[in-house]
C-alpha cells in the first residue's frame, strides 16, 4: 500500500520524500550519546584546568625552579622541586623500553609466526591476556622478590646476583619490575601489528625464496612497526604513571642525599623517588603544610605533560611509518 | 659414491641442481637428459595432437603422479597425475574448489605454509622428489617463481621490489650488477619504459596492471626455471590482462609457465595444454574434493574434449 502511495505520489508530481514525522525516539538516543561523550571529556577538562589552576602559584612563579629542585621538609623552601622524581620516572621509562620491546617484540613474533597452534598456544595467549589484567602491586611484590630482595626459589635457586647487579632498592629494581609490569601488553599490541600483516606480503617473500627468518626480518618487522612502537610507548606512559609497584621496590619519599642530573647514570643503582610516589608524599602532607598542596598539583602537571609527550611521539612516530609504508 | 638419485637430491641442497645465472643455457646434463626429464613413450597419456608438439620433443618438468592433497582430514585433491613441459604454457581451469591452485601450490611447495597441509603420492621436478625429506623447500621456490591472484608488491621501492629475490638468495647485493638485473627483469616482464624514472618510488603507487607485471619481474629476478602462475589476470582490467597474456607469450621461450585461471577464454588463448579439474561432492561428509578429469592439448581440451565433463565446462553450461 505505502509503495503504491509514493507511486502515485511521484507520478503526480508530488515528493513523497519530506519527512511526515518528528522521529522523536531517534532524536533521544543522540542526545543521550552525546551527552555520554560531554560527560567523559567534562571530567577530564575539569581534572586538568582545576590541577593546573592548584599548581599555577609554582609552575608561574618558579617552573625552572621547580623542575630543578629537589624533595624538601617545607613546601615554601627555595629549592623544592621534583627533578629526583623526574629522574626516576625518566629512567624507568627508558629501562622499560629497551628491555620490555625487546622481549615483547620477540615473545609476539614467536607467538605468530613460529610456535604451533595448538591447545598449548592458546593457553599461552590467554595467560598472557590475564596477566595483563594482574593488578600492579603484584608486580611489585614480584619485583621486590626478584630484583631488590637476595631471594632464593624452590629452596636451591639463588637470585642474589640479581638483587646485587639492580643494587636493590634502586631506579633499575623499579625500571625492571614495571618492563615485567607492561610485557604482557607490548605482546599483546605487538602480536595484533604482527597479525595485521597482510598475507600476500608474507607469501610474496616466501615465493621469492626467502627464509622463515628473512620474511620476518623484511616483512613483518618493518611492516608491523608503526603498531608495535605505538604499543610500547603507550605501554611507558602506563609505567610512569604507575606508584603501587614502586612503593614496593623501595621508592622513598624522603632523605635522597643526592639529586642526579638526567645523564648521570651513577644514580641508577641507589635510593630513587619517582614523580607518583612524590606526588602521594606531597598530598599526605598537605595536613601538615598547605603549601604542599599546591605543590603536589605542579607535579601532577608535570607527569601530564610528560605522559602527553610520549603519546605524541607515538601518533607521530605511528603515522610516520605509515605515511612510509605507503 | 651415492646414486644418482641422490646425487641430484644433494646438489638441490646446495647451490642448487641449476647453479643460477645459466642452468637454462647450459647444455643438458647427460645425466639427466634419457631417464628423467624426457617422457618415455611417445604420447603416453594422450593421443597424438596437432596444437602442442609431441611429447618426445618436449622435456618434461613436473611429473606427478597419483598426487593428494589434504588439509587434515580433508582430501582437496584426490589422484591427480599429469606432465609439465619444457617452454610451454600449462593452464589448469575448472570451477572454485576443485583443488587448482591447491595443486599449483604444492609445486614450489607453498602448500607447507599452511600446517596442517600434507601431501602424498608423487611430485617429481626434473626427476627430483619435491617432498623428499632431503628437498629445501626455500631452494624450491628460488627455482620454480610463483605470481598471486592479488598483485602483492613489497610496500618498497620498485628497485627493492625486483631486487628482493636476487638479494635473499645472494646473488647480487646493491650496485651495478644488481641494477643490471633489476633492468633485465624489469624488461621481460615489459614494464622497463613505464617506470625507469622512477624505480625510487613506492611501488604501491604503480597500477594494478603495473603491479602484477612488477610481480613478474619481481618473480623473474631469481631466474627462476618456471612461473607458476596463480589466477594472474583476475584482479585487473581487460587491457592489463590482455598485456599480462601478451607478456607470457615472450616468456614461455626463457619460461615454462603453470597458470590457474577461471577464465576459460584466457586458457584457450594462451596456453599449450589444459587440464580440467572438477568437483567431487563426498555424500557422507558433505566434503568437496578436486579432481583432475581431463588433460589435453589446449586445441584438443577445446574442441574435441575426450571427457563429457569436460565439454560441459567448455561450452560454458556449467562452471
Amino acid at each position: 500500500m505505502a509503495l503504491t502511495t509514493i507511486g502515485t505520489a511521484a507520478r503526480q508530481g508530488t515528493t513523497a520524500f519530506t519527512r511526515q514525522r518528528r522521529d522523536f525516539a531517534g532524536g533521544l538516543f543522540k542526545a543521550v550519546i552525546l551527552l555520554s561523550l560531554i560527560v567523559s571529556l567534562a571530567v577530564l577538562a575539569v581534572l586538568i584546568v582545576d590541577t593546573v589552576a592548584d599548581g599555577w602559584a609554582q609552575l608561574s612563579t618558579r617552573a625552572w625552579d621547580f623542575l630543578n629542585g629537589s624533595l624538601r621538609s617545607r613546601s615554601i623552601d627555595d629549592k623544592l622541586g621534583v627533578k629526583q622524581g623526574l629522574y626516576g620516572s625518566l629512567w624507568i621509562g627508558i629501562i622499560v623500553a629497551v628491555t620490555a620491546f625487546p622481549v615483547g617484540v620477540g615473545a609476539a613474533v614467536y607467538l605468530e609466526e613460529y610456535a604451533p597452534k595448538s591447545r598449548w598456544s592458546a593457553i599461552i595467549e590467554l595467560v598472557i591476556r590475564n596477566l595483563a589484567g594482574v593488578p600492579s602491586v603484584v608486580y611489585g611484590l614480584l619485583g621486590l622478590f626478584l630484583f631488590v630482595e637476595r631471594s632464593t626459589i624452590f629452596g636451591f635457586l639463588g637470585l642474589g646476583w640479581l638483587a646485587d647487579a639492580t643494587g636493590g632498592r634502586s631506579v633499575l629494581s623499579a625500571g625492571l619490575t614495571l618492563a615485567v609490569l607492561v610485557l604482557p601488553i607490548v605482546i599483546i599490541t605487538a602480536q595484533e601489528a604482527v597479525r595485521a600483516v597482510p598475507t600476500g606480503l608474507k607469501e610474496g617473500a616466501y615465493g621469492l625464496g626467502a627464509t622463515k627468518s628473512e620474511m620476518v626480518r623484511t616483512q613483518i618487522l618493518p611492516y608491523a612497526a608503526p603498531g608495535i612502537l605505538t604499543g610500547t610507548l603507550l605501554a611507558m606512559s602506563r609505567a610512569i604513571g604507575e606508584a603501587a609497584p614502586l612503593i614496593l621496590v623501595g621508592a622513598i619519599s624522603g632523605g635522597l642525599t643526592r639529586n642526579p642530573a638526567v645523564w648521570d647514570t651513577s644514580g641508577l643503582r641507589e635510593k630513587f623517588t619517582a614523580l607518583p610516589i612524590i606526588i602521594v608524599e606531597w598530598v599526605s602532607e598537605r595536613g601538615r603544610d598547605p603549601g604542599f598542596a599546591t605543590a603536589a598539583a605542579a607535579a601532577i602537571v608535570v607527569l601530564l605533560v610528560l605522559v602527553l609527550l610520549m603519546n605524541m611521539t607515538a601518533i607521530l612516530l605511528r603515522n610516520r611509518f605509515e605515511k612510509k609504508r605507503g | 659414491m651415492t646414486t644418482g638419485h641422490d646425487t641430484r637430491l644433494d646438489s638441490f641442497n646446495d647451490t642448487g641442481l641449476y647453479p643460477p645465472n645459466n642452468h637454462r643455457d647450459r647444455p643438458e646434463d647427460p645425466d639427466m637428459t634419457a631417464t628423467d626429464q624426457r617422457t618415455q613413450e611417445p604420447g603416453a597419456d594422450s593421443a597424438p595432437h596437432d596444437g602442442a608438439e609431441p611429447e618426445t620433443e618436449r622435456t618434461v618438468i613436473f611429473d606427478v603422479e597419483d598426487l593428494n592433497v589434504y588439509y587434515g582430514d580433508f582430501r582437496a585433491v584426490r589422484d591427480a597425475s599429469l606432465k609439465v613441459h619444457k617452454n610451454e604454457i600449462t593452464a589448469f581451469i575448472g570451477p572454485s574448489g576443485c583443488g587448482k591452485t591447491t595443486l599449483l601450490r604444492c609445486f614450489n611447495r607453498m602448500n607447507d605454509l599452511i600446517e596442517t597441509a600434507r601431501v602424498t603420492g608423487s611430485l617429481r621436478y626434473h626427476g627430483v622428489d619435491l617432498y623428499h625429506p632431503k628437498v629445501d623447500s626455500v631452494e624450491v621456490r628460488r627455482q620454480i617463481g610463483m605470481v598471486f591472484q592479488k598483485p602483492n608488491p613489497f610496500p618498497k621501492s620498485i628497485w627493492a621490489n625486483v631486487a628482493y629475490g636476487p638479494r635473499v638468495a645472494g646473488l647480487a647485493k646493491k650496485g651495478p650488477a644488481m641494477d643490471d638485473i633489476v633492468e633485465n627483469s624489469l624488461r621481460k616482464a615489459a614494464l622497463w619504459d613505464e617506470v625507469k624514472d622512477r624505480l625510487d618510488d613506492n611501488a604501491l603507487g604503480l597500477s594494478g596492471g603495473q603491479q602484477q607485471r612488477l610481480c613478474i619481474a619481481r618473480a623473474i629476478a631469481t631466474d627462476p626455471d618456471v612461473l607458476l602462475m596463480d589466477e594472474p589476470c583476475s584482479a585487473l582490467d581487460p587491457i592489463a590482462t590482455t598485456r599480462i597474456e601478451e607478456l607470457m607469450q615472450g616468456l614461455k621461450d626463457d619460461y615454462s609457465i603453470v597458470i590457474v585461471t577461471h577464465n576459460m577464454q584466457q586458457a584457450a588463448r594462451v596456453s599449450d595444454r589444459t587440464a580440467f579439474f572438477s568437483v567431487e561432492v563426498n555424500p557422507e561428509s558433505d566434503t568437496r574434493t578436486g579432481i583432475l578429469v581431463e588433460y589435453d592439448s589446449t586445441q584438443k581440451m577445446f574442441s574435441n574434449p575426450a571427457d563429457e565433463r569436460t565439454e560441459n565446462y567448455v561450452t560454458g553450461r556449467f562452471g
